[in-house]
């Protein structure tokens, strides 16, 4: 990816900055905004190089079984430790992305303040009597939906230095469309509340649009107000109706 | 299916989208976007405040109403100085011209993208054809054209044209043959139209961006201004009337609106920024002919090469005859009045008019370019000495150097024998200067000058120049010379006893635009 364009499309400046921070350096960034821009595609993508990304989705039912693991039945008869995802990306120097962190219950959330302290002061004692520590590498994106940061806990905001605002489509989503709805879903993507749709909607409109009508394809995946809207955008946009037959 | 008025679709616009397409925008702009009952009244899109007003109603004239503000934010200039530009450059586009070029050029696009346009047709057209060509003005000439030019492609245009046809034909045939010149410039490729690449207009050291499409907005304006104003198209009625009216102002403005280089661009800012077209009448040119400069006792440089003859005047004609008819300031009786100056009519006269009052005849100088080009017989010249009693008549025309190119034929009441009109004249100008000067020198107060003359105004050699015939010019916008293109025009003049400039071609020309025709 170069500094300001991927395959052809601009890369928005939101983007541009994210690629600035982990070229400085830093492991700990939150990324928020409106759903549907590419937030945790960006987390398990930018910047990882060799090293694998584990991706954690916050829900309040959730166990810490999924974060640092737990004992599971073996064969034999007995129990074996089973490491959880956070704890994979600590002993790997992995990428740990955690959508919506503010959902978690209140257990799973202590714990994952300590995955995501810093690395002097992180460190944990498993069921199993091991110590580990964060391996070389290990880094944190957390995604949400939030329309601020100070909107999230103080300790945890404590721990992410830096916080971006994602509200433009990562181009390497994008490009995934058709030519002809690129420009549309970046821009519907980015738009105001109540006139935007996320980057799945226009993926599911793409496949939809194949086997019915246009206009229906876009009723039934935008709603029946901003699909006329999307359409005539569509067609004004690209000047030509071969888009909409 | 029904629907409720809850289950009613509104569909806001989404310009923000259609702007992302144009290349000569680059920083997105935060548009408002709200809703307007109808789709007509307050429907409107401002690039520049990021504004647009559309009905968000799912009906066919919404969402054509929508397509085409859409289609305007994808296509139309952003920077609306470039109204002013072009029209400031160029003296054959008037702004609410080319504000309905652009408006053509918008509604086609949304038209090629299979948009119905039946949103323009609203069923009083034909109502307001009739009312227009009732009217009959210049300005509902204006009117006429700007509208017809936004109902081309149409239904509405039909309607429209034949209202206007049902009382003026020859309007109705003037603005169809419009359409035929129009349309094939509008049957261009979709891209070429819409093109947004971005272009620069140079203008007084500005560079203004515009979308490479706006250049087919630019020839189109060029073409329909032949029938807007003065233009070669305008029906004759209108371009009578219109000839006349800038003439007059272009004698009665001091030329010097456009000197400092601001008054048309404001002007035209405001409207051409919506993209409206301009109240009529605004579309005619500023009167750029400047006098200022001019002093009172100007005289022209003579005898190099390219400057006037000196005007050498054969004073030997003796002017023995008298002027027929010759009543300079008459004092007629009268029965009534405020002076008595006849008390002895009371006794003498059966009317007792016993009040007079000084008539003044029309008199004045009268310079008369005899050269070859205006082909006049002596009988011409009579005429002109018999018609003007009371004038001083002067005849010029240059021959050879050092002989005489100037002839005084008469003066206020007495003037040469016809035997010695043969013997003058018809050869080169070469002292029009001169002799208007000598005419202003001459003139006592309130008298008016007549110059009788094609306007083909000629140095010493006879050749033309710019120069030269644009400082008559000035002299004849400064003193209110009266000007006739030919002798029949000036002898009914003098006959009818009132006289009303009608210069020949290239003068009006010239007192319009400031610039010499040739």
């Amino acid at each position: 990816m170069s500094e300001t364009s991927y395959m052809g499309m601009p890369i928005p400046k939101c983007y541009q900055t994210l690629n600035k921070v982990f070229e400085a350096g830093l492991d700990r960034v939150i990324l928020y905004g409106p759903p549907g821009t590419g937030k945790t595609y960006a987390g398990l993508t930018s910047h990882i190089g060799e090293s694998q990304s584990f991706r954690l989705v916050c829900t309040e039912d959730m166990t810490s079984a999924e974060v640092s693991g737990a004992f599971m039945p073996s064969a034999d008869g007995g129990f074996h430790w089973m490491d959880g995802l956070a704890t994979k990306a600590w002993r790997t120097g992995g990428r740990l992305v955690i959508d919506e962190i503010d959902k978690a219950s209140g257990d799973v959330f202590a714990l994952l303040l300590s995955f995501t302290d810093s690395i002097a002061s992180a460190s944990l004692d498993l069921p199993t009597g091991e110590r580990i520590v964060p391996a070389p590498g290990f880094s944190v994106i957390m995604t949400s939906n939030i329309e601020h940061p100070d909107e999230l806990p103080v300790a945890l905001r404590d721990r992410f230095p830096v916080a971006l605002k994602i509200d433009s489509a990562h181009p390497a989503a994008l490009v995934q469309l058709p030519e002809e709805l690129r420009m549309v879903a970046a821009t519907i993507v980015a738009s105001k509340p109540g006139r935007r749709a996320s980057l799945r909607a226009f993926y599911a409109f793409q496949q939809l649009r194949q086997v019915m009508d246009v206009m229906e394809a876009a009723e039934q995946i935008f709603g029946p107000n901003l699909a006329s809207s999307i359409v005539d955008a569509v067609k004004i946009g690209t000047m030509s109706i071969e888009v909409t037959l | 299916m029904s629907m409720s008025t809850n289950d009613r679709k509104d569909s806001p616009p989404l310009p923000e989208v259609v702007v992302s397409f144009r290349q000569d925008i680059s920083d997105p702009i935060d548009w408002d976007v709200r809703n307007t009952p109808s789709s007509s009244m307050g429907v409107n899109t401002d690039l520049l405040k990021g504004q647009m007003t559309v009905p968000f109603f799912d009906d066919e004239v919404s969402r054509f109403v929508r397509a085409r503000e859409l289609t305007k934010a994808r296509i139309t200039p952003i920077d609306t100085r470039i109204y002013d530009a072009v029209c400031s450059s160029s003296r054959d586009v008037k702004p609410h011209v080319l504000a309905a070029a652009e408006n053509l050029r918008i509604s086609s696009v949304t038209t090629k993208l299979e948009y119905d346009n039946i949103a323009l047709v609203k069923g009083s057209e034909k109502n307001l054809g009739m009312q227009l060509a009732q009217a009959g003005t210049p300005e509902a000439w204006e009117f006429a054209l700007v509208t017809a030019i936004e109902l081309i492609g149409s239904k509405a245009f039909d309607s429209f044209a034949s209202g206007i046809r049902s009382v003026k034909p020859e309007w109705s045939k003037s603005l169809r043959g419009m359409v035929k010149h129009v349309k094939p410039h509008l049957e261009i490729a979709l891209t070429v139209l819409s093109d947004t690449a971005p272009s620069l207009y140079d203008f007084k050291g500005e560079h203004i961006n515009y979308p490479r499409g706006f250049n087919t907005s630019m020839r189109l304006a060029q073409i329909l201004d032949h029938w807007s104003g003065y233009g070669p198209m305008v029906p004759d009625d209108v371009a009578e009337v219109v000839r006349e009216e800038m003439f007059e102002k272009a004698m009665s403005s001091d030329g010097d609106s456009d000197d400092d280089g601001d008054d048309d661009g404001d002007d035209a800012q405001g409207e051409s920024a919506s993209g409206k077209t301009k109240p009529f009448g605004e579309g005619t040119p500023d009167y750029k002919l400047s006098v200022k400069n001019v002093p009172d006792d100007f005289e022209f440089d003579t005898g190099a090469a390219g400057q006037f003859a000196d005007l050498r005047i054969d004073d030997t004609m003796p002017l023995i005859q008298e002027v027929s008819g010759y009543l300079h300031r008459r004092k007629s009786a009268m029965t009534t009045g405020r002076r008595v100056l006849y008390p002895s009519r009371l006794l003498t006269d059966p009317q007792k008019r016993i009040f007079g009052s000084k008539v003044r005849v029309k008199g004045g100088i009268v310079v008369v370019d005899i050269s070859g080009s205006m082909s006049l017989t002596n009988e011409n010249i009579e005429d002109i000495l018999t018609s003007a009693p009371a004038a001083v008549i002067l005849a010029y025309s240059q021959r050879e150097l050092d002989q005489p190119n100037a002839w005084i034929l008469a003066s206020r009441g007495r003037r040469v024998d016809p035997k010695h009109i043969g013997d003058i004249g018809r050869a080169g100008n070469g002292v029009d200067g001169p002799a208007l000067t000598w005419a202003i020198r001459k003139r006592k107060h309130g008298e008016p000058i007549i110059w009788i003359s094609d306007g083909m105004v000629t140095s010493s050699s006879d050749g033309w120049s710019d120069e030269l015939f644009l400082d008559c010019v000035k002299l004849v916008k400064k003193h209110k010379i009266i000007c006739y293109a030919d002798t029949p025009t000036a002898v009914k003049a003098f006959k009818r006893g009132v006289h009303r400039s009608n210069p020949p071609h290239i003068i009006r020309e010239a007192l319009i635009t400031g610039k010499s025709p040739r």
